[in-house]
């Protein structure tokens, strides 16, 4: 994750926030290993619902998933998406207008124009984050987070994030925001517990 | 000579009288007020920029020298509902899409009114005369009503505007578009482009807790009858300008606008300001620059030197239909020098036309003030004012005008105000227009004859935007 810029600067989103805590890999891991949770604190704190934390350079291969990032209410929901690189995001549209997706961002992709109810997908090669945009309606927003392993998590709306299924070891724990960023921490994580790690953002 | 100089004195009278009406809507006029759009955008109380309106505090002069944006990343403290018309990330499409940019998701606007009673103590003075020798005048108790336009379209381009209703009519009083941060550091370089009121201080154009305007507005053809759409150094007038602030003490401004010409004619008027803060906080409030007592974001011990060259030329038709162009050259400067929570705003400058007098002429001003107040709470400052005119006409005598304001501003909430201002003043002689357009009521009868020290008014005036 380190070579992709996960501090880009986007726009500020106007869409409401889908406050759900995903954690993807849970399904592969979660029967062993440790949780990694804590807090993240923005300022200004309207930026925290863009806010992923996840951690880097875990060994191992991971098997490649399928999510879901719908349009409704001309609104990407949910606002921000974590997947794994080889993954599969099926966007759908359950609006009555047309939308278009793309991204301009790292691989690019433009999915074209789909009617209501049609569903397109994309499967990402390379981890990153990819701003998504629909060209009729250029107000919406939404992020697809790409991470190089499961053990990620977009922050709820008070700022808690939980990873569990994480394999025991010591890893860096770090954060992504669409404004705001803090420094990469440590985290040693112990089978069946829960290690505590919490990031400040700020400009 | 003698025939045609008396013709003359003649004409001026008549214009005189009518100028007599002008100089009490300028005197009653106090446009400025807070402006509730800033509030509303970031959620924010008036007394983060003012303390009593429109007088700004630290924090508010920042603001307005930064283009109307908070220090930092303006978005970050905007707490209002914003429409994305494109989100941040169409900046990586352009020129395939349009540049990004917001609207405010609430209509920017604010209302105000203010007016004023006033009350002629003295019977014979020139201010009672100038209200038919009436002693109280309740005519102007809700005088004018302005309305507000503030935002931004982003974190660079700012906008702000108002417009003034009165018994007049309805005036832009200035509107401008800001561009600001546009190379280099930020605030280094923006550009103001619109209806503008020219930077010739480094702060605000209404610095003063008794009278609309700083700087007093000297309208030297007016004065001597020859137009009464006169130039002044403090009208906001068409044009653009390009300002900045570097390494937070140094402020700059250069401009040109179209000046006040009753007809059409190329942009001739230029102007360049220069100011320079010693201690205190950064004049772009950036860095974390705060003021030692959180509590008085207004005070600090700190001392502005600022300075300004003006030229203006005017083209306008005389009563007699012909076309007379005046030039104007103006030099001034001033001070601001703060000890905590007194303030003491200093300033003067030197006007010479070379054709202001309705059969033309040449015609030297001089305008200084002084203006010394106390905050002695955030809602209650007393304040003591002096102003001073001097015109010196060619072939004619000098004539003088001393004015002392003494009175108090204060809150009675964030956005309500209340003002009791007491106005004495002499005169020593007086130019043919009456001192109206220079802010003054006494009335000598003849070019050399003085009257005064007389109170003019004592003024209660109240204000309330929303």
């Amino acid at each position: 994750m380190g070579a992709h810029p996960v501090h880009s600067v986007f726009g500020v989103a106007g869409c409401a926030f889908a406050a759900v805590v995903l954690t993807l890999g849970s399904a592969v891991a979660s029967a062993a290993g440790g949780t990694v949770s804590g807090k993240v604190e923005a300022t200004p704190a309207k930026f925290l619902e863009e806010t992923v934390v996840y951690l880097k350079e875990v060994p191992g291969s991971f098997p490649a998933k399928t999510a879901s990032l719908d349009q409704r209410g001309m609104k990407f929901i949910p606002h921000v998406l974590v997947v794994t690189a080889g993954g599969t995001v099926d966007f759908l549209n359950h609006d009555t207008v047309a939308h278009n997706v793309f991204s301009p961002d790292n691989e690019t992709y433009n999915l074209g124009t789909f009617k209501p109810d049609e569903k397109r997908s994309y499967t990402f090669k390379t981890g990153g984050v990819y701003t998504q945009l629909c060209s009729i309606h250029p107000e919406m927003l939404g992020f697809v987070f790409v991470g190089e392993n499961p053990y990620a998590a977009v922050v709820g709306p008070d700022g808690t994030f939980a990873i569990p299924g994480v394999p025991a070891g010591t890893y860096t724990a770090a954060v992504w925001n669409s404004h705001l960023k803090a420094a990469d921490k440590k985290v040693t994580v112990t089978e069946g517990k829960t290690a505590e790690v919490s990031f400040s953002l700020h400009r | 000579m003698e025939a045609d100089r008396k013709r003359s004195l003649r004409r001026w009278t008549v214009r005189g009288s009518v100028l007599g009406i002008f100089t009490l809507l300028l005197l009653t006029a106090r446009a400025a007020l807070g402006v509730p759009a800033f509030a509303r955008k970031y959620g924010t109380s008036c007394l983060t920029c003012h303390t009593v309106y429109p007088k700004l505090n630290l924090f508010g002069e920042a603001f307005r020298r930064n283009g109307y944006r908070f220090p930092g990343v303006d978005s970050d403290f905007v707490k209002q509902a914003v429409v994305p018309l494109g989100q941040d990330a169409y900046k990586k499409e352009f020129p395939h899409a349009v540049w990004p940019g917001t609207l405010p998701g609430d209509v920017p606007i604010a209302l105000g009114f203010n007016g004023q009673a006033v009350f002629h103590p003295e019977a014979r003075a020139g201010g009672a005369a100038a209200d038919n020798g009436a002693r109280v005048n309740l005519n102007d108790l809700i005088g004018e009503a302005h309305v507000w336009a503030g935002g931004s379209f982003d974190d660079q381009i700012t906008f702000f505007g108002e417009l003034t209703f009165a018994d007049g009519g309805t005036e832009i009083e200035h509107v401008g578009v800001h561009f600001n941060d546009l190379v280099g550091e930020p605030h280094v370089l923006n550009l103001a482009v619109g209806k503008i009121v020219p930077t010739v201080s480094t702060f605000g154009p209404h610095s003063s807790y008794l009278v609309d305007q700083a700087t007093p507005p000297l309208s030297v053809t007016a004065l001597y009858g020859a137009t009464s759409d006169s130039w002044n150094v403090a009208d906001a007038y068409d044009g653009l300008e390009v300002n900045g602030t570097i390494d937070g003490r140094l402020d700059y401004a250069v401009g040109g606008n179209a000046g006040a010409n009753v007809e059409v004619r190329s942009p001739a008027d230029f102007y360049a300001h220069l100011g320079y803060k010693l201690g205190g906080v950064r004049l772009d409030g950036e860095k974390g620059s705060t003021v030692p007592d959180p509590k008085k974001p207004w005070a600090e011990k700190a001392l502005t030197l600022h300075a300004f060259y003006y030229r203006s030329g005017s083209r306008f038709s005389a009563a007699d239909g012909a076309v007379l162009e005046d030039t104007a050259t103006t030099f001034g400067g001033g001070l601001r020098a703060q000890w905590n929570s007194w303030e003491l705003d200093s300033g003067a400058y030197q006007e010479r036309h070379d054709n202001a007098l309705a059969g033309g002429g040449r015609v030297s001003a001089l305008a200084q003030y002084d203006e010394l107040s106390y905050v002695i709470y955030p809602w209650l400052v007393p304040a003591v004012r002096v102003e001073y005119v001097r015109l010196s006409p060619a072939g004619g005598p000098a004539v003088t005008d001393l004015r002392g304001f003494a009175g108090v501003a204060a809150l009675v909430r964030p956005n309500i105000k209340l003002w009791l201002v007491a106005q004495v003043e002499r005169a020593t002689g007086a130019p043919p227009g009456g001192w109206g357009p220079a802010s003054g009521l006494a009335a000598p009868t003849t070019a050399t004859s003085s009257v005064g020290p007389e109170v003019e008014a004592i003024t209660l005036g109240l204000a309330f935007a929303f």
